[in-house]
């Protein structure tokens, strides 16, 4: 049984229309016209118990608007969404008592007070009992790392130290659902590793539902077995992030370094395209010694287009890269793979 | 996890808003003290006026001042446990309303636990001491009954605010910023439900009974207590069950507020 439905789930924005033509501004204030603006069109999706699910979409696709109606913040315009049997925006209070929350770009905590103070707060709103709560932040504060700031007053507190409060806040309940709006969104590379961690190990030992929406493609390759795309409202691509890959970009890239002294020709190998050295989107260390030949493993196995590749070139180093995600990604919002 | 009650965790969220608010030493002395200035300015310039003319309406100085006393008991009831609804408006265009409607909590009991208002303290400081002395110098003779008939009326009075500001709260969803309306309201309430209300002409008068229901808060029952309900165009029996409008009031803006949540739009993403 599916944990998290969502059928032909559909969300409209109306506001004040903008007027065109003399004093716009000043008829506008007189004016009932106003503009619809579909932010989610048609969406359907289920998420299964112990799922980790990247949901997926440029700016303004719509994967915040759909969040919120999961979470029972917003009510859809139409279509039905269920969470754990519940629907959110009629069984608000209940559904809240299933799921934890973390928005990255706006925090639970309360402001003014110290770190400690939120969690004591929140524990006693969901009547947890003293063991219970103990052993919780206890947990927390070592995978974490909570220690040294769980006094500080939560203004006080950088981002990546408010992030991880954030997630122990909604995580407190021990729900078995989370849903994490760009949970690592402005963070170093450090404090978004440890918390990439903290979330699988949490999907992986606790069998907790996570739908996470994200910007950032080494989040969802280090996490997401199974992606959902979005783009003006629906549904792009639902499936394997692998066969994603395999699907939109079957190639890989054959990477060469040449020697010193071997010269440069434009070579024609069977089923192999010389690409410029940007495409492998790493940087390489030799650039103008470099040479990058794209192919499907399909049409020729990997040994075979090295051997062939030597018997053109001189080669000093080789390696085999395949194509980063968010290559893939930004072509499918783009429109190029549909 | 059992559900908890409304009191409980009422009780959980005001004293985590009044520890934040302790965290400001300067700000809870310079606000506590800013309340009594602020509604004793009132009571000055209400001095002064009947210091002047007298009569205000026909109503002598001891009985404008214990109606006015009444009006600051019953704002003191509102601002002391509703008055973070002020807040409301704000969190609703910036989208931190968002965090009310994840936690399984009342989303009214979150708003009204918002903040702590100090300065509702010096509100109630206030407005109890006028009461008990304006009272005492009112011409009524007091009975037990008409001591609970002045609590009946100071808590409806109070409920009758804190129905008109919910109402206004659940505008916000709708018009977004609803600032100016409120602060309408809020001066008006400070500005004409402390004096005879007959005085400003019938249709005015009914106004403020229906459209804008302040005669409740105060003036009514003051004149029932004072004797004085053949002053005013209504029934007398009407006008005797004036605290029950608190009830009602409220009842009507809770409604309204309940109805309009779900067109919160949550900006921001």
């Amino acid at each position: 049984m599916a944990v998290i439905e969502a059928a032909e789930l559909v969300k409209e924005f109306s506001r004040p229309a903008v007027l065109e033509g003399r004093l716009p501004r000043l008829r506008a204030l007189f004016s009932t016209k106003r503009d619809i603006n579909r932010a989610v069109n048609g969406v359907n999706f289920e998420v299964e118990p112990g799922e980790l699910v990247g949901y997926l979409g440029p700016n303004g696709a719509g994967k915040s608007t759909t969040i919120k109606m999961l979470t029972g913040i917003l009510t859809p315009t139409s279509g039905v969404c269920r969470v754990a049997g519940l629907e959110p925006s009629r069984d608000r209070a209940r559904n809240a008592r299933n799921i934890g929350v973390v928005f990255g770009q706006r925090t639970q905590l309360w402001y003014d007070l110290p770190l400690r103070d939120s969690f004591e707060v929140l524990a006693d709103l969901y009547n947890l009992d003293r063991t219970t709560y103990r052993n919780r932040v206890g947990l927390f504060t070592e995978l974490l790392d909570l220690s040294d700031f769980l006094d500080t007053p939560v203004r006080s507190l950088s981002l990546g130290q408010r992030m991880r409060g954030d997630l122990v806040a909604a995580m407190l309940h021990e729900p078995s659902i989370l849903f994490l709006d760009e949970p690592t969104v402005g963070l170093d590379v450090v404090a978004k590793a440890r918390l990439t961690e903290f979330i699988a190990e949490t999907n992986r030992s606790a069998g907790t539902t996570v739908v996470l929406t994200t910007h950032d493609m080494e989040d969802v390759e280090r996490l997401c077995h199974r992606i959902i795309v979005i783009d003006s409202g629906t549904v792009l691509y639902d499936g394997d992030l692998s066969r994603l890959k395999e699907r939109f970009m079957p190639y890989r890239f054959l990477v060469l370094t040449l020697a010193e002294r071997s010269i440069r020709r434009v070579a024609d190998i069977p089923f192999a395209t010389e690409v410029e050295t940007s495409a492998v989107g790493t940087v390489l260390p030799y650039p103008d010694r470099s040479v990058v030949l794209r192919f499907d493993p399909r049409e020729i196995t990997t040994p075979e287009l090295i051997a062939r590749a030597s018997q053109v070139y001189q080669v000093d180093e080789l390696s085999i890269v395949d194509p980063r995600l968010t290559d893939v990604i930004s072509q499918l919002y783009d429109g190029l793979l549909t | 996890m059992a559900e908890q009650t409304w009191l409980r965790q009422y009780v959980i969220l005001e004293r985590a808003a009044l520890r934040a608010q302790l965290q400001y030493r300067v700000n809870f002395w310079t606000t506590l003290m800013g309340g009594v200035a602020y509604q004793g300015t009132q009571l000055l310039f209400l001095g002064v006026l009947l210091g002047k003319f007298g009569l205000i309406g026909g109503w002598g100085f001891s009985e404008v001042a214990f109606v006015f006393a009444m009006r600051l008991a019953s704002h003191a009831l509102y601002v002391v446990p509703f008055g973070a609804l002020m807040f409301t408006d704000e969190m609703v265009r910036d989208g931190e309303f968002d965090r009310v409607l994840l936690r399984p909590v009342n989303p009214f009991l979150q708003l009204v636990t918002r903040r702590f208002q100090l300065m509702a303290l010096g509100d109630a400081l206030l407005g109890f001491g006028a009461l008990a002395i304006f009272g005492w110098q009112a011409p009524v003779d007091w009975t037990p009954a008409k001591i609970g008939y002045l609590i009946l009326a100071v808590v409806g009075g109070g409920l009758v605010e804190t129905g008109i500001q919910t109402f206004f709260c659940g505008l916000s969803f709708v018009a977004t910023s609803t600032f100016s309306l409120r602060i309408f309201a809020d001066s008006s309430i400070t500005q004409f439900s402390g004096y005879p209300l007959t005085m400003f002409g019938r249709a005015t008068f009914y106004a403020f009974c229906t459209l804008f229901p302040m005669a409740f808060i105060s003036f009514l029952p003051a004149t029932v207590l004072l004797g004085r309900t053949s002053d005013v165009p209504l029934p007398t029996w009407l006008t005797t069950l004036s605290p029950l409008a608190g009830p009602v009031v409220l009842a009507l803006g809770y409604s309204f507020f309940t109805k309009m949540m779900p067109r919160y739009t949550s900006p921001g993403s």
